[in-house]
């Protein structure tokens, strides 16, 4: 009877199982305060650029305010409209930027206006509980693809207690989790095998984080034998993010945003600074020609996975975790990004015990990396400016403290310990663990049950 | 007495939980209720009287909740 509600939301061999429930509610309560401390304490600009445009939907009198990734906006727009009566000073919080120039990211300045706002705190812990509520259902939607207890017992300590979700989705606040939700989903439905409800999911996945266009038309082509069923599936992949663009360029681009293109164009805004851009950076050069190493990567996963002539679940899972992989094995990412191979890296802990270790491994290392990286970008201190912006942003960066106490060494040892060397260093081991993932993935017969 | 608090980096936070008591409120309330439930309440073997630990540790939230209520005030003056 204490259990009821949590039967519902699993699988029956779980559900059977009181003892073992009461462990998945423990991991669940803990993993719940985590985020929820996280929630009012923390945020990036990128919250804030996000929010602005989804109250320029709402408000600024322009439906088509973003470009790329527009689902995440809408329903951040609707969850903001259900909050406004409780933040009393949202007009102020939520100043919309002058009509000319770019509000497609907000600055330093505009972002210090917020989190010194009275209200800052009640704003960020209103505006992340949508993703915390999406969290939790790609929770329960996760535990749905596992039927093995002990296998979803550790998928559930991964999905919970990892620090790259934790980070990506309540520290620095980005709208990540409704991509995994959609894409989970499309798991789901896989594993039921319902094509069709599995492709528009992905499609709605895509609309949420466009790095999911790399899964195309690989995702597709796994789900089933039949050539109709691939197409049909695609074209429902597809179907959301050309939808939209459509609508977008018919009723004409927004009088604010992007308003320098004269047509919405999703590749444009992806390609400088976005995941295709950074994609083709790793490259070899012999003589005039590039081999670009993402692109040598991809198509070997893509005859490797087509030739062996398997469809189904598992094979997309397989087929499309590679795919992911690769990328972070080989390609320059944002810090926030690595939430990407998340749900990839949970079924591989869930489907494989010999090497959870590596699995868990990796989000110290990312961690370490990141750190490094905040040079460059902003990782750990700049995002907790909330708790007291005169402290936090002027903290130093760890690579900022290295190279204060490496300053009076020789300078073979500053080369070695300078953030160059070191971010290579962890960017080597991060890349080094993920290949050996990799190599199991291809080497076991996936068997996620 | 709290010269302390004004030195320390965590003075803008203690500021900005008390300047806002409904949600510092509900929040502590939220978080005090679900490490109640996880540390204490689900652990527990089934002879454990969960009524009894409910009966005890909610009043002692609203006790915790009042007297952070009187801290918050104190702050805010």
């Amino acid at each position: 009877m204490r259990f009821k509600l949590l039967k519902l939301l699993f699988t029956s061999e779980i559900a059977s199982d009181s003892s073992y429930l009461k462990k998945i509610a423990v991991i669940l309560l803990i993993g719940l305060v985590i985020r929820l401390i996280f929630m009012p304490i923390s945020a990036h600009n990128d919250f804030l650029s996000e929010h602005i445009r989804a109250e320029y939907i709402l408000f600024g009198g322009n439906p088509f305010a973003v470009t790329s990734q527009f689902l995440p906006h809408y329903i951040d727009a609707a969850f903001l409209f259900l909050s406004t009566p409780f933040i009393p000073d949202h007009g102020e919080i939520f100043k919309l930027p002058s009509q000319t120039g770019s509000a497609s990211t907000v600055e330093n300045e505009p972002f210090l206006r917020f989190i010194e706002s009275p209200n800052s705190y009640r704003a960020l812990f209103l505006l992340k509980l949508p993703y915390l509520i999406g969290d939790f259902l790609c929770f329960f939607m996760l535990l749905r693809l596992i039927s093995d207890k002990k296998h979803a017992f550790w998928l559930a300590g991964f999905w919970m207690f990892n620090p790259i979700s934790i980070y990506a989705v309540y520290v620095y606040g980005r709208f990540e989790i409704y991509w995994a939700l959609f894409l989970i989903a499309s798991l789901l439905f896989c594993k039921k095998e319902r094509p069709y409800l599995s492709g528009l999911m992905l499609g709605f996945a895509i609309a949420s984080r466009s790095y999911l266009l790399m899964l195309l038309p690989l995702f597709p082509l796994l789900i089933s034998r039949k050539w109709g069923t691939r197409i049909a599936s695609l074209a429902l992949a597809a179907a959301p993010t050309a939808a939209y663009s459509l609508f977008a360029n018919l009723l004409g681009p927004g009088p604010f945003f992007y308003k320098s293109i004269p047509t919405f164009n999703v590749i444009e805004s992806l390609a400088e600074g976005g995941f295709i851009g950074l994609g083709l950076l790793p490259r070899l050069d012999i003589g005039q020609y590039h081999i670009y190493l993402l692109l040598l990567a991809l198509t070997l996963i893509y005859i490797w996975t087509l030739s062996r002539k398997e469809y189904g679940f598992l094979s997309v899972v397989r087929g499309s975790s590679l795919i992911i992989l690769s990328y972070f094995l080989l390609a320059p990412f944002s810090t926030h990004w690595f939430f990407w191979a998340v749900p990839w890296l949970a079924l591989f802990i869930a489907e494989s015990k010999e090497s959870r270790w590596a699995a868990w491994a990796i989000p110290a290392v990312w961690f370490l990396h990141s750190a490094i990286y905040s040079d460059w970008s902003v990782f750990t201190f700049y995002l907790f400016s909330p708790i007291n912006p005169q402290y936090f942003m002027g903290s130093s960066s760890l690579s900022q403290v290295i190279s204060s106490l490496t300053q009076n060494m020789g300078s073979g040892v500053k080369d070695i310990l300078s953030p160059e060397t070191l971010l290579g260093v962890m960017r080597s081991i991060l890349s080094g663990m993920i290949l050996y993932i990799i190599l199991r993935i291809i080497k076991r017969k996936p068997s996620i049950d | 007495m709290f010269d302390f608090l004004k030195k320390s980096p965590i003075n803008y936070l203690i500021a900005k939980f008390s300047g806002d008591p409904v949600f510092t409120s509900i929040y502590i309330a939220i978080i005090a209720s679900l490490i109640l439930e996880a540390v204490i309440i689900f652990p527990r073997k089934k002879d454990f009287n969960h009524k009894k630990a409910r009966a005890i540790g909610y009043p002692i939230i609203a006790l915790l909740l009042i007297s952070l209520n009187i801290a918050m005030y104190i702050v805010r003056r």
